[in-house]
C-alpha cells in the first residue's frame, strides 16, 4: 500500500478518551487535525477500566472536570450511557485503621454514616463494616463515549488513522515538524501525545523523559445480575481505592501483604444496561505485561466476597486487565505544554481517572492549542513541575 | 425498507445479552467508518454482543455473517474477538479459592 503524506496543524498520538476528546474538541473549532492510534479505538486504559464515573478524587482544580459530562452525549448526537449511579465509599476496620496512621481519619469521620443506618443505605454490606459515606457518580459506556467523539471527529473534518504506529517525531530548531509512522508521514504544526501508559515512549522520540509508567489492574466481570435488585445501582468502593495509587510506589511490590503488594482495594460497579456488574480492583506495576494474574485474581475475589458476602455465588464470565498512565512523581496528570520544544503538548498520567478527567483535559488541551490559553486553570499539571 | 430495518429491531442475534439486529447492523457500520480491522471485536464491544454466559458461542457467527453483509469481509477473512478467561463461568467464591493455577505468593 501507497504510504500517505499528510499535512495539518494539529496529529493528537492515541486513540482513547483523551485524544478523541482532543481531536474532537480541535475539529468542533475548525482546527485540521489527524489522530493516530497504534492499534483500535479504546484499546488502553480507556477500555478497560470500571466505568465508573464520579466526582473525581483528585484535588481541585479538577474535582469538577466530570460536568463537561452533562451535555456530551447531545453534543455528540451519540447515546453515550451517562446514566447516574450513587457511589457509596465502605469503610472496613482496617481501612480506618490505616487512616488513622496517615492522619486523614479527622476529614472523613464527620461525614460518615455509622450503626444501623448503613444497612438502609446498603443492606449487602458485609457485618462488620464501621461506616460509609455517600457521594453522586455516574456510569458510562468508555466505548461509546471513544466512538462518539470518533464520529463527530469524522463529522467535523477530522481524520482518524487506525492501527498507525509512530515511529519518529521529527524537531527542528526546537519545533516539532513531521511524524513519522508506519503508514506514512505527517508534517504537523503540533503534537498531542495522548498515548496514556505508553506516553514515555512517544516522550522519548522528542529526548523528554515523562515520568509515566503503565500501572496495571485487574478487572473482573460478572453475569448480568438481577434487575429486581433495588441496590444493584450503587457503585460501591472500598474506600482505600481512592488512595491506593498515591500510596502505591514501586518498593510495595515486596510487601508481604497481598493488599499492598497487589493494591487490592473493593470496587463493586454495575452496568445498568447490561446488568452485569463490574468488579476490581488492583494497582501493580508490571511493565507491559497484560496476561492475568491468577494470585491478584483471587484476593480480588476474597476482597469483594469480604465487603458484600452475597457476591459469592454470582458468576464470573469475563477477566481482564489494563494498564492506568500513572505518574510515579506525584500521581497526578499531565496537560502541558513543553519547554524547548515547540508545539509538543502532553496529555497524559490520568492514572485511574482517564475516563472521568478525559473529555474536559481534551477540550483544555483544544484551547491551549487555539487560544493559548484555557477555560479553566490547568498550571497544576504543568510538565515543568518536574524540573527537579 | 423502513419495515424491515424496524423488524431487526425484533429479532434478537445474541440470546445472553439481549443484543437485536438492529443494534448489531448499527455497530458494525460505525466500527467500519472508523476504520475499524477488528469489526467483530468492536461490535462485541459497543453492544456486548458475545459477551453473556454463553461468550459467543451462539451468536459469533450470525454476526460474522452480517459483517460480511456490511463489509464483503469473509467470516474467515474476520478477525477473532478477544477471548478472556475463564472459559467457563465460575463463581466469584470457587474463584477466591482457587489455588490450581500457579501461585506466585511468596
Amino acid at each position: 500500500m501507497a504510504k500517505f503524506r499528510e499535512v495539518t496543524e494539529v496529529t493528537v498520538i492515541g486513540g482513547g478518551v483523551v485524544g478523541l476528546s482532543t481531536a474532537y474538541h480541535l475539529a468542533k473549532e475548525g482546527v485540521d487535525v489527524i489522530l493516530v492510534e497504534r492499534n483500535e479505538l479504546a484499546s488502553g486504559a480507556t477500555g478497560s477500566n470500571s466505568a465508573m464515573c464520579g466526582e473525581s478524587s483528585a484535588p481541585e482544580p479538577a474535582g469538577r472536570w466530570h460536568k463537561i459530562f452533562e451535555n456530551l452525549g447531545t453534543e455528540l448526537r451519540y447515546n453515550i450511557e451517562y446514566i447516574e449511579s450513587p457511589v457509596i465509599f465502605v469503610y472496613t476496620p482496617e481501612n480506618i485503621k490505616e487512616m488513622k496512621k496517615i492522619g486523614i481519619w479527622e476529614d472523613f469521620s464527620s461525614k460518615m454514616v455509622i450503626g444501623e443506618k448503613i444497612k438502609e443505605i446498603e443492606p449487602r454490606l458485609a457485618e462488620d463494616i464501621i461506616g460509609v459515606s455517600q457521594t453522586s457518580g455516574h456510569f458510562v459506556n468508555p466505548f461509546k463515549l471513544c466512538y462518539g467523539f470518533a464520529q463527530a471527529t469524522k463529522r467535523l473534518g477530522g481524520k482518524i488513522h487506525l492501527h498507525t504506529n509512530v515511529k519518529e517525531i521529527k524537531v527542528s530548531n526546537g519545533v516539532v515538524r513531521t511524524v513519522v509512522t508506519d503508514k506514512g508521514e505527517i508534517k504537523t504544526d503540533f503534537v498531542v501525545n495522548a498515548a496514556g501508559a505508553w506516553s514515555s515512549l512517544i516522550g522519548n522520540m522528542v529526548g523528554i523523559d515523562i515520568p509515566v509508567v503503565p500501572l496495571k489492574g485487574h478487572i473482573l466481570v460478572t453475569e448480568p445480575a438481577q434487575k429486581t435488585d433495588p441496590f444493584h445501582l450503587q457503585i460501591i468502593n472500598e474506600f482505600m481505592y481512592n488512595i491506593y495509587p498515591y500510596n502505591q510506589r514501586p518498593e510495595a511490590v515486596n510487601s508481604n501483604d497481598p493488599r499492598i503488594r497487589l493494591g487490592i482495594a473493593a470496587y463493586i460497579t454495575y452496568d445498568p444496561v447490561t446488568n452485569n456488574y463490574i468488579l476490581g480492583g488492583s494497582h501493580e506495576f508490571n511493565g507491559y505485561d497484560r496476561q492475568v494474574n491468577p494470585d491478584t485474581v483471587r484476593h480480588i475475589a476474597k476482597h469483594c466476597i469480604r465487603i458484600i458476602p452475597q457476591l459469592r455465588k454470582i458468576n464470573i464470565i469475563r477477566i481482564f486487565t489494563g494498564f492506568r498512565p500513572y505518574c510515579y512523581v506525584d500521581g497526578e496528570s499531565i496537560f502541558s505544554k513543553v519547554e524547548g520544544i515547540e508545539g509538543f503538548i502532553i496529555a497524559t498520567g490520568t492514572g485511574g481517572e482517564g475516563l472521568i478527567l478525559g473529555p474536559m483535559g481534551g477540550k483544555l488541551i483544544s484551547e491551549l492549542i487555539i487560544r493559548d490559553k484555557t477555560s479553566l486553570p490547568i498550571d497544576a499539571y504543568s510538565f515543568s513541575r518536574f524540573k527537579n | 425498507m423502513k419495515e424491515e430495518k424496524n423488524k431487526e429491531g425484533d429479532i434478537i442475534v445474541c440470546r445472553c445479552m439481549e443484543v437485536n439486529k438492529r443494534e448489531i447492523r448499527a455497530a458494525i457500520r460505525l466500527a467500519a467508518s472508523i476504520g475499524s480491522l477488528s469489526i467483530k471485536d468492536q461490535v462485541k464491544k459497543l453492544t456486548s454482543s458475545c459477551m453473556g454466559l454463553c461468550q459467543g458461542r451462539t451468536c459469533q457467527q450470525l454476526i460474522e455473517r452480517m459483517i460480511t453483509e456490511e463489509t464483503g469481509i469473509k467470516p474467515s477473512d474476520q478477525s477473532p474477538i478477544s477471548i478472556r478467561p475463564p472459559t467457563y463461568p465460575i463463581n466469584l467464591e470457587a474463584l477466591s479459592m482457587v489455588r490450581i493455577w500457579p501461585s506466585l505468593e511468596k
